[in-house]
């Protein structure tokens, strides 16, 4: 069900109107109605007060002398009151003189009350009225009235009231529908209007007048307010087409920059009042390595870490600056940024402040670039410009007129001039008067795209002295790959081509000497060779012959006989050592019979070991080594090389057992190996003469000829290695040398 | 009744209830026959007590008084049927302001010596005694003979009651004003 408030207007006119005059009749009726029953009831019983007040009198006579009948034709004078239904004369004493009672009432008297009183009862109003004479109460009228006339009006008058009620009720209904009409109709059309308007958004459309009251003032205040509206409506259209285009030129104009932001080499991030990110080029994401969605909405100072490249302190970024400064912040020297990975970048930096037109900074752009190329070059353009000022050499600028462009410290000096006091001048400054310059022609063809090669000639210096140069051209180019000039470096070769002579015949002096040193090495060779070979022969025949002499000695020899013997048995045997020796040490350097062959050298130490092992057994030494590589080599080569380290090594131990360990080290180019011993060490004096042929330390304490070393040292250097050893006097010596991997074929 | 005790007469009053009681319970003749002496003496209260009531509804001239301090005396000639009933009953009455007493007299009564005078049957020449009452003298009497002998008021036996006539005629010549009240209740008004 609606509500009322939702009623049309017309209807709440009407029920409005009906509702007021409803209400007020009714009020107004029961008005009425009260006031005259309050009325009605005031007269009446005035009436009867007067009615019952003259009756008492009346009956006085009647009281005071007993006269029933004479009271009661006073009573039945009340035949005329038709609602009086009863009444009664009371003596003083309470009894009752005379009564009337209306035909065919039911109600009885009720009993006299002391004063006079009006009672309203349930049978009625009880008027009770004292008998007085002389003053004195001589009895009591008591009067029952019948209250039906009351109410019988009450009854009458609101009958009333409710059929004028219904009847205004009708003719306010009929009238209010026709006048609600002059004051609806023009509400709904305005209604009707507001809704087309509203509706269609056509503010063309005119609400119609019909009255000049406040409906009409209203519908004029409508159509006015619609004419605005219309007028703004047509203003707002156009300011949306002039604003549509506005965005599209600044879409278009953002759209530039924003390419143009992304195309520019520089990193580009621009930060809100905050400080926080508001854009990132593709250059600053790479640089910061962090996508543009990582970086949007982030503080720079959470990405953007700066520190100073010497001191390594924080720096302060510029954005922050440039917030508290208010301008524009220039770059900062020496800045690292800091990436995310860690990784450093050189940059410069620089931040402007972002205005709005009132000219508030609401924004910060931050431009920074990587300037670790422009270093690099900057530093290749130092070393450059380092190593030509510092070269000894003159490097000489040339253009192609002929004029000096550059001039190093190099020319300086190996010409005596000035920088200032050549750059500019002509080529001919220097020339040799006597050879004439060449230079203005080579400068020509040079530029003609020729090459030209090293060559030497002469040039004079400031004080006149003519020296000897190389020169090496090389033509200058531009950034378009033209030929602009010639840099030429020149080197004073005076002193070389005299030392060049001077070598060339030190050089045959030398070459001469070489080729008698061969002959004699080789006759040497060959004399160690025949000698040891050659000498073999006697010295067995002064041992055989000598031992032969003592069996052939007639009776017994003599003890210095024996011992002579002996001294020569002796000496002669040391001989053939010392020769056996040589004959070995001289073998390394000829050709062995067979090629080379993959040797294990785990075999080679195995057989070592083997001829050593009374030698071991006897001294109780223990053999370690680590697995040993197979190398391409000559058998008869390793096998002394490893026998003489180990046998010196038993032979130079220490109190305790020698313990001996063999390891390898598989180097780059090379393997290491390293002979280690717990002996008794050599003296860092000693430690390059061991591997002296012939040089002994011990002298005849230990036995050996003192050619071991020698031999080792020689079977290392044939394959191209080295020898050395690492010793700690008393606890040990490392003998130590390397076999390369790619040798040539010994 | 209370109210009326409450009055600070008690007493009369008292007495007036009693009277009016006993009338009401009275009411019937043959009942007074039955009982002898005593109904005697309760038909002369009653009687006493309308004497007393008669004054009430009587005006008098001023010149039935002596003066308007003058008592209103009430005079019994002749033997005394009332006994002592209406000295009683009067004492203390008043009636318009004037004191009422009773006076027992043996002859006629001298000018305002007495306003309402009850001429008892003892008397034998009513008629001469109510012809030589002035003007202002009510006349009171007993029997239907009393009014033809020129007295004013006569009280009557009716159906065992006791009733009253009234000789208008009477009454008017002697410049008495009698409430038409009384008249009503009296059994015939003589004209």
């Amino acid at each position: 069900m609606r509500t009322f408030r939702d009623r049309p207007i017309k209807q709440k006119l009407i029920m409005t109107i009906m509702l007021t005059s409803g209400v007020g009749l009714l009020v107004s009726g029961a008005g009425i109605v009260t006031v005259d029953a309050y009325l009605f009831r005031g007269h009446l019983q005035r009436d009867l007060s007067v009615l019952v007040g003259i009756m008492a009198d009346n009956s006085t006579a009647a009281v005071v002398f007993n006269d029933p009948k004479s009271a009661g034709e006073t009573l039945a004078a009340l035949r005329a009151k038709t609602n009086v239904v009863a009444a009664c004369i009371y003596r003083s004493d309470g009894t009752q003189l005379a009564s009337y009672l209306r035909p065919g009432a039911k109600s009885a008297c009720p009993p006299a009350t002391a004063g006079a009183a009006i009672q309203s009862t349930g049978a009625g109003l009880t008027f009770s009225q004292p008998i007085v004479l002389q003053e004195r109460r001589i009895g009591t009228l008591v009067l029952l009235y019948k209250a039906g006339e009351v109410s019988q009006r009450l009854r009458l008058y609101s009958a009333t009231v409710l059929a004028v009620l219904l009847m205004s009720s009708f003719i306010a209904f009929l009238l209010s529908s026709r006048l609600s009409a002059i004051v609806a109709t023009p509400i709904l059309k305005l209604a009707h209007a507001a809704t087309s308007v509203s509706s269609t958004k056509d503010y063309s459309v005119r609400a119609e007048k019909m009255s000049g009251d406040e409906l009409g003032v209203l519908v004029n205040a409508f159509n006015e307010m619609l004419a605005g509206i219309q007028s703004r409506d047509n203003e707002l259209r156009k300011a949306l087409l002039d604003r549509e285009d506005a965005l599209a030129e600044a879409t278009k104009a953002r759209k530039f920059l924003e390419t143009t932001l992304a195309s520019i080499g520089d990193a580009v991030i621009s930060t809100d009042i905050e400080g926080r990110i508001a854009f990132a080029n593709p250059v600053a994401q790479s640089l910061l390595g962090l996508k543009e969605a990582d970086l949007a909405g982030k503080h720079l100072d959470d990405v953007f870490r700066i520190v100073n490249e010497f001191t390594r302190a924080a720096v302060e970024s510029p954005v922050a600056k440039v917030l508290r400064q208010g301008a524009v912040v220039g770059m900062a020297n020496h800045t690292i940024l800091i990436g995310r990975d860690k990784a450093e970048v050189p940059i410069d930096d620089s931040g402007a402040p972002i205005r709005d037109e009132s000219g508030t900074v609401y924004g910060t752009v931050l431009v920074f670039r990587d300037v670790s190329a422009r270093r690099k070059a900057e530093a290749t353009t130092r070393l450059l410009a380092a190593i030509v000022e510092s070269s000894d050499d003159a490097i000489i600028g040339h253009d192609l007129n002929g004029l000096f462009s550059s001039w190093n410290k190099g020319a300086e000096r190996i010409f005596g001039y000035a920088a200032e006091e050549t750059i500019g001048h002509p080529t001919s400054l220097i020339a040799n008067p006597e050879s004439g310059d060449e230079m203005p022609g080579i400068l020509a063809r040079i530029g003609n795209g020729e090459r030209f090669p090293q060559y030497q000639t002469t040039r004079r210096t400031k004080s006149g002295k003519v020296i000897d140069v190389a020169i090496t051209l090389s033509p200058l180019y531009d950034e378009f790959g033209r030929i602009v000039g010639a840099s030429k470096i020149a080197r004073d070769i005076t002193e070389q081509v005299r030392a060049a002579d001077r070598l060339a015949q030190a050089n045959a002096a030398l070459q001469r000497s070489n080729a008698d040193l061969a002959r004699t090495n080789d006759d040497l060779e060959r004399f160690a060779f025949v000698a040891s070979h050659d000498l073999q022969e006697p010295l067995r025949m002064i041992t055989v012959y000598s031992q032969l002499l003592i069996k052939a000695f007639p009776g017994q020899p003599s003890d210095d006989t024996r011992m002579f013997i002996e001294y020569i048995v002796g000496g002669t045997k040391r001989m053939r050592e010392l020769l056996s020796d040589l004959l070995a040490y001289s073998e390394i350097s000829g050709q062995p019979e067979g090629s080379t062959s993959a040797v294990d050298l785990n075999v080679v130490l195995e057989k070592v070991t083997e001829n050593l092992k009374a030698y071991i057994d006897e001294t109780g030494a223990s053999i370690t080594s680590e697995p040993l590589p197979v190398l391409k080599a000559y058998e008869a080569h390793l096998s002394p090389l490893f026998q003489n380290l180990i046998e010196n090594a038993i032979k130079y131990r220490g109190t305790e057992p020698p313990r001996i360990h063999i390891s390898v080290q598989a180097l780059e180019d090379q393997f290491q190996f390293a002979v280690a011993d717990n002996g008794i060490g050599i003296e860092p004096e000693y430690r390059e003469k061991i591997f002296v042929p012939f040089k002994r330390l011990h002298g005849k304490d230990i036995p050996g000829t003192g050619i071991g070393l020698a031999i080792c040292q020689r079977v290392v250097e044939r394959y191209g290695g080295r020898i050395w050893v690492e010793s700690e006097v008393g606890r040990g010596s490392t003998f130590i040398f390397t076999v390369p991997l790619s040798r040539k074929e010994h | 009744m209370g109210r009326i005790g409450m009055t600070g007469r008690i007493g009369m009053t008292g007495r007036i209830a009693i009277l009016l009681g006993a009338m009401a319970g009275w009411g019937v003749l043959p009942r007074i026959a039955a009982q002898g002496v005593d109904e005697q003496s309760l038909e002369y209260q009653v009687k006493a007590a309308f004497l007393l009531n008669f004054t009430k509804f009587i005006e008098w001239p001023p010149s039935a008084f002596v003066d308007s301090g003058s008592p209103l005396a009430i005079c019994l000639l002749g033997d005394d049927p009332f006994g002592g009933a209406l000295n009683q009953m009067l004492e203390g009455e008043t009636v318009n302001a004037r004191k009422l007493v009773v006076q027992r007299l043996r002859r006629a009564p001298a000018p305002k010596q007495c306003q309402v005078l009850f001429i008892g049957k003892s008397e034998k020449d009513t008629r001469e005694i109510v012809t030589g009452l002035g003007p202002g003298v009510l006349s009171v009497g007993e029997g239907d003979n009393f009014l033809q002998e020129g007295g004013m008021i006569a009280f009557v036996i009716d159906n065992r009651r006791v009733r009253f006539d009234i000789n208008q005629t009477a009454v008017d010549a002697a410049a008495l004003k009698m409430s038409s009240k009384l008249l009503n209740v009296a059994r015939t008004v003589r004209k």
